[in-house]
């Protein structure tokens, strides 16, 4: 230990003896970690920003569709009916049983149309599984559903849409599919470009009492069933009796496959990170190969230094050096330019990745794995490709080395 | 007296490309501690293979190296690093100091390796200092020493592990006659201080400082006198 804190002293100085040259070799180190830190911290970002907008969907709802999601989509199933949810309704550790149904019309007011709006009809506990905060007005209630009453709650896109000139909706009547609603909520704006793409945000939904959605669109569609359990941890337990009732009043033998599905946000988030898993890897391979472009720059001065010392590797050995002191000289020296490279690098990576943070809806994560992924691969690059430099150095003779000019 | 020293037939060939170039032939020497013999002989002579082996940088070909009893040609390279370590103190031509480190970083150098503690270096490393008149220059690097202080931080940093030989080889070559004879009469104190010298050199007026001349021709010793 006190020999090593002798050559770490010693590599220090000679590292400060070169320190332009000592920067330059850094810098290659420190674009690496840079690279790589900011890669696996928007990677982490990203995960997380995903994570956050499946989470949308709940995390104790539990989907029953007529298909598993990702799954084989045109085996036969039967479609989801009222008869499905009434089963449901008797599994008595679910908190919610909300059924909805998805069809899209157009939507207008005054002169102005918009085509193709997703138009959910479902119950008023809804709002209750799904966060769905409302920005003015009210969600429907159970009297007005059962009564079939032609109300809607609509979503921020919508809204701003048909009421361009920010009057209060409420109260107010759109026309869906050419049959006039009245508006008695608006839904807060939701959407960020992946909720946009992926149809997880309220901002172009409008959602009706479930009645009047069967009576003006027909039960072809089928039904939805979101189930939703108390806490996360009885989401499995209410999976299971969820299958047994859905199984026994499908009337499937033991051992047929189910011809529904039961579907999670957790479930898509896999299929997600699955999906995505391979872009990662490769990005973190690009970011790899930027620091091993560093490392070879390493190697390539610490051969030159080694070189232009050969006289002091000779005057040392003639001293008294053992080949494993050199050694760890000069390996020293090669570690702490890429420790110090390394951590330059990554206080820039963390505030690269601050700044996309702040300019983008991705989620800043301080990833320790970053810099434990970072510190490791600088010690194997400052070991690998300093070790041959080194290794020379060491075998060098000393009658030699003292020799050379 | 038995030798400290002892040379028993020992050759040394190189390889020059195919050929086996011979720059030894079969020296038999036999060094006693406390002696100050010189060294001489023509370039080609077979001088610095000779210091070399002396001072265990090298090793013979064939042929036999006794140091205190101890068979120099059986030890490994970490055993040899070792024994050069605290037998042998080198005095060169050009110095061979680190630029970077000063006088004491120097001197120092020698205990690093021999794994003393931080406090008995430094205190040791001034005491040698001192003794060769440096105590006031102790912190300056080598560019801020003119040559005659730079041989005597070499001189010191030779000294400071106490070892069984100070090799000098051409220690006054690159300084001007003034500061060589300063740099000789250093060297006689030593060894009037009880160390044994060997000096390597090719002017006959150095060599007369030694008490013993060894000279050698075409790798053979063709002299070995008492002065």
């Amino acid at each position: 230990m006190y020999r090593f804190i002798e050559t770490f002293r010693s590599a220090v100085d000679s590292l400060r003896g070169h320190i332009l040259r000592t920067m330059l070799t850094m810098l290659g180190i420190m674009v690496g970690v840079t690279t790589i830190i900011v890669i696996v911290s928007v990677i982490a970002g990203l995960d997380g920003m995903v994570a956050k907008e499946f989470s949308r969907m709940g995390t104790r709802v539990l989907y029953i569709n007529r298909y598993q999601w990702g799954g084989e989509f045109f085996r036969r199933a039967p479609r989801i009916g009222q008869k499905e949810v009434e089963a449901l309704e008797r599994v008595g550790i679910a908190e919610y049983i909300v059924p909805y149904r998805e069809n899209w019309a157009t939507l207008s007011r005054g002169g102005t149309d918009i085509n193709g709006m997703q138009v959910i009809g479902t119950s008023e506990d809804y709002h209750f599984i799904r966060e769905i905060p409302l920005e003015l007005g009210r969600f429907f209630s159970r009297s007005e559903v059962d009564h079939g009453s032609r109300i809607c709650v609509i979503g921020h896109d919508i809204y701003e849409n048909l009421f361009p000139d920010g009057e209060d909706p409420v109260n107010e009547y759109i026309d869906i599919y050419q049959v006039p609603f009245r508006v008695i909520g608006v839904v807060e704006k939701q959407g960020n470009f992946i909720s946009n793409m992926s149809d997880l945000a309220a901002d172009y939904k409008v959602f009706i009492p479930l009645p009047v959605s069967t009576k003006m669109f027909g039960k072809w569609r089928g039904l939805n069933i979101m189930v939703s359990a108390p806490t996360e941890d009885m989401l499995e337990p209410v999976e299971d009796e969820c299958r047994m009732v859905l199984r026994a009043v499908r009337g499937l033998k033991p051992g047929a496959e189910d011809n529904f599905g039961i579907n999670s946000q957790d479930f898509i988030l896999k299929n997600f990170r699955d999906a995505t898993k391979y872009m990662w890897a490769a990005l973190v391979g690009i970011g790899a190969l930027s620091l091993l472009v560093g490392g070879i720059g390493v190697m390539n001065i610490m051969l030159i230094t080694v070189t232009e010392r050969t006289r002091e590797i000779g005057v040392r050995k003639a001293l008294g050096a053992k080949r494993l002191s050199i050694l760890l000289q000069f390996l020293l020296e090669a570690l702490i330019v890429c420790w110090i490279g390394g951590a330059i690098g990554a206080v820039l990576g963390f505030l690269v990745t601050g700044v996309i943070a702040a300019v983008s809806p991705l989620i800043f994560v301080f990833s320790g794995i970053a810099v434990g992924l970072g510190f490791a691969f600088t010690s194997i690059i400052g070991v690998f490709f300093g070790l041959y430099p080194a290794v020379k150095a060491a075998r060098k003779s000393p009658v030699e080395a003292l020799r050379y000019e | 007296m038995s030798g400290l020293i002892k040379l028993a037939g020992v050759t040394k060939d190189y390889k020059l490309g195919k050929t086996l170039v011979p720059a030894l032939r079969g020296i038999d020497l036999t060094i006693d501690k406390a002696e100050y013999i010189s060294i001489m002989g023509p370039s080609g002579s077979g001088k610095s293979t000779m210091l070399n082996i002396l001072g265990m940088l090298d090793t013979p070909t064939s042929g036999s190296y006794f140091f205190r009893g101890t068979d120099v040609t059986e030890l490994s390279d970490s055993q040899l690093a070792t024994a050069r370590n605290r037998e042998v103190g080198f005095v060169f031509q050009t110095f061979n100091l680190l630029p970077r480190a000063t006088a004491l970083g120097n001197v120092e150098l020698p205990l690093i390796y021999s794994g003393a503690g931080r406090k008995e270096r430094k205190e040791r490393a001034k005491q040698v200092l001192e003794m060769v008149g440096l105590a006031d220059r102790m912190n300056h690097r080598p560019n801020e020493l003119s040559g005659g202080q730079r041989q005597r931080v070499a001189m010191a940093r030779a000294l400071v592990t106490n070892p069984g030989i100070i090799l000098a080889d051409e220690p006054t070559g690159n300084l001007d006659s003034k500061t060589g004879e300063e740099i000789m009469s250093l060297l006689d104190e030593l060894w009037e201080k009880g160390n044994t010298i060997i000096l390597v050199t090719h002017e006959g007026f150095i060599a007369k400082h030694a008490k013993r001349r060894v000279e050698l021709l075409d790798g053979h010793i063709s002299l070995d006198t008492k002065v």
